[in-house]
């Protein structure tokens, strides 16, 4: 009886938490297309990121930063810029903090401003606050994700943008070894705590008998 | 040696005895089920997010244009282990106020706000009330849009009264018309030093109430100062050892495995002024107080209403006149008891779904079905005392 009572309570509960940590709430209205899918299982991960890499440097990087790999945007390489570029990048070891960055680069920031109507956005977190499917579409084609854009069309097939994604991704999020080795340690930490479980389950009974308690 | 060296410490601290005095002389009743063991719990994850605090507070710094960095970029993939440390005190929130939410309930479900334990009641609510202040100065640190939109509303709230002072009250929250870098250190300093410290103190306060008056037991008797019916303290620590295992089990399932519902993927972009999200809502365990702001027409009477359910809360021992203690032995307040949990989870998971005429009726039938609980408390007392007499 006891037991009943507590059932509808548990599922209320469960059913709350579950809806609240499974994502379920939150489904994406942007997709990677099927066919992209299918280009991401045979040319794999790692191949994918060290094209991206390349895309991301000779075209993206025209105007945009990816602070957290410590890609700067083109104008940094112009002549009266690029002594500059060097001595704050030797004093900050490659990562340029947004304070000094958004400083020393003022001019040419406002130069892409002019150009653009707004500063095109460093793109080191976007991966994830996009998500894979909006970031796909955005890069495909950004007009019909973001009308009025000045985003350029980059004129990317399928397999470029899904590298440019894989290579965007290792900015912000680790890679698939780290993602398994933190995998690898979770597992032992959970084993770990449910021997631990069993084990005090198991003392408390001998402390309990032995000291004659009832529960 | 071992004796005369335990007799030099004691004699000189007194700390043998407390701990004899809070562990054995200290019982509680046998047959306590599971979520009495959500109070330690409580104190676990606060201990945990201390110290995993202690250890992201290290990296972090509290500026404008540097927030956002040290916590995605430096903490997370610079410092050796950082990611684990901000997954740790991410989670832990998430985890910290779900077991805060259902050790309430759960207090609700026992009656355990009864007399003669108003003050634990009172201080478990004040304990609540802190408890949403860290999680909302918390927020802001990241300096992710999440953060700023929501400290902007949160800021704002205070305008919701129509008095001309309250422009000023949120303007003394924010040290700016705007959330900024001062909004971002006086958030901070909020967040690191008074709170965590008012928390202590409070759950220190909480404790020491409930061991004086001794926990109901499960079925709603007194069996407090009666050693038949209780045991020392210290046996059932054994039994929550075991469900803290298996709790930190779940825990580092989330750690390890999917911190991601702890980290919303919106506030991974960086905090911009300009740009208003096309969605804003606050974190899960706020939701249900947004779902009513936002359902309540007028803004002071959103403002009134989501007040409601905390007042009601904390007058919970005045409203509920009924003798008779825990929701196993009244069959009505059960009845009433699955109608306040189950609008609580309602307002919750709508809460953090956008803006539509669908979620304002629902918002306004949940949270008038959750007041309904409040409200029938002292009519369901009328009819169990009516019970009784005939009996
Ligand atoms: C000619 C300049 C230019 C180039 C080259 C360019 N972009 Fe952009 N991008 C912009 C501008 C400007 C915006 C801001 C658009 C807006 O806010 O409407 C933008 C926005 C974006 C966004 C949306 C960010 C957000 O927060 O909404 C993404 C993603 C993006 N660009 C990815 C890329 C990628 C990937 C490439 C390389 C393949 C690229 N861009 C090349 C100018 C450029």
């Amino acid at each position: 009886m006891k037991f009943l009572r507590s059932i509808p309570i548990v599922i209320i509960l469960g059913g709350l938490f579950y809806a609240l940590w499974s994502g379920i709430l939150e489904p994406s209205e942007w997709k990677v297309p099927q066919s992209a899918e299918i280009i991401k299982a045979k040319v794999g991960e790692a191949q994918l990121i060290k094209e991206g890499s390349k895309i991301f440097k000779t075209s993206c990087a025209a105007c945009h930063s990816l602070r957290y790999k410590k890609i700067y945007p083109f104008f940094v390489n112009a002549p009266n810029v690029k002594p500059l570029f060097k001595i704050l990048m030797k004093e900050h070891n490659g990562f340029l903090t947004r304070d000094v960055y958004e400083s020393a680069f003022a001019l040419q920031l406002e130069g892409l401003k002019a150009a653009f109507g707004s500063v095109p956005p460093d793109l080191s977190t976007a991966y994830v606050y996009l998500g894979e499917g909006k970031l796909f579409n955005i890069i495909k084609n950004p007009q019909k994700v973001l009308p009025g854009t000045k985003m350029p069309n980059m004129q990317l097939n399928d397999k470029q943008v899904l590298a440019v994604s894989a290579f965007m991704k290792t900015a912000i999020l680790p890679t698939a070894k780290e993602t398994s080795r933190r995998h690898l340690i979770g597992i032992i930490v959970i084993i770990f705590f449910i021997i631990l479980a069993i084990l005090l389950a198991l003392y408390r009974k001998v402390v309990f008998e032995e000291d004659n308690i009832e529960e | 040696m071992n004796q005369s060296v335990k007799e030099w410490f004691e004699s000189r601290t007194g700390l043998g005895r407390i701990f004899h005095k809070e562990m054995v002389e200290y019982r509680v009743p046998k047959g306590l089920t599971l979520p009495y063991s959500l109070g330690m719990l409580a104190v676990l994850f606060f201990v945990i997010q201390i110290i995993s605090g202690i250890f992201v507070l290290m990296y972090y710094k509290p500026d404008a244009k540097l927030a956002f960095d040290s916590v995605n970029y430096t903490i997370v993939q610079v410092v050796p282990w950082g990611w684990f440390l901000r997954s740790l005190h991410a989670v832990g929130a998430g985890f910290f106020m779900a077991i805060i939410y259902t050790h309430m309930f759960t207090g609700v479900y026992y009656n355990a706000y009864k007399n003669p334990r108003q003050l634990i009641w009172i201080t478990g609510w004040v304990i609540y009330m802190v408890t949403i202040l860290l999680v909302l100065t918390g927020y802001l640190l990241p300096q992710g849009q999440l953060s700023y939109w929501a400290s902007e509303v949160v800021s704002e709230m205070p305008t919701a009264i129509p008095l001309d002072i309250m422009d000023k009250v949120s303007l003394w929250i924010k040290g700016g018309f705007s959330v900024g870098d001062i909004t971002i250190t006086r958030f901070f300093a909020l967040h690191v030093v008074l709170l965590p410290l008012l928390l202590i103190v409070l759950v220190f306060l909480h404790m020491q109430f409930f061991h004086q008056t001794g926990v109901t037991s499960a079925d709603g008797r007194e069996v407090h100062g009666n050693e038949k019916e209780t045991v020392p303290f210290i046996y059932v620590t054994l039994k929550e050892g075991v469900i803290i295992a298996i709790v930190l089990a779940a825990f580092s399932y989330f750690i390890f495995f999917n911190p991601a519902p702890f980290t919303p993927s919106a506030n991974f972009a960086p905090a911009d002024p300009m740009r208003t999200p096309a969605h804003i809502a606050p974190e899960w365990y706020l939701t249900a107080f947004y779902e009513i702001f936002r359902s309540i027409p007028g803004k002071f009477l959103g403002f009134m209403a989501t007040n409601m359910f905390l007042i009601f809360l904390l007058l919970l021992p005045i409203l509920d006149t009924s003798k008779k203690k825990s929701a196993t032995k009244r069959p009505l307040f059960y009845f009433m008891y699955l109608l306040f949990l189950l609008s609580f989870a309602v307002l919750s998971i709508e809460g953090t779904q956008p803006d539509t005429a669908q979620s304002i009726v629902i918002g306004q039938v949940f949270f008038f079905i959750n007041m309904l609980f409040f409200v029938s408390l002292p009519v369901i007392a009328h009819f169990e005392k009516k019970k009784e007499a005939i009996q």
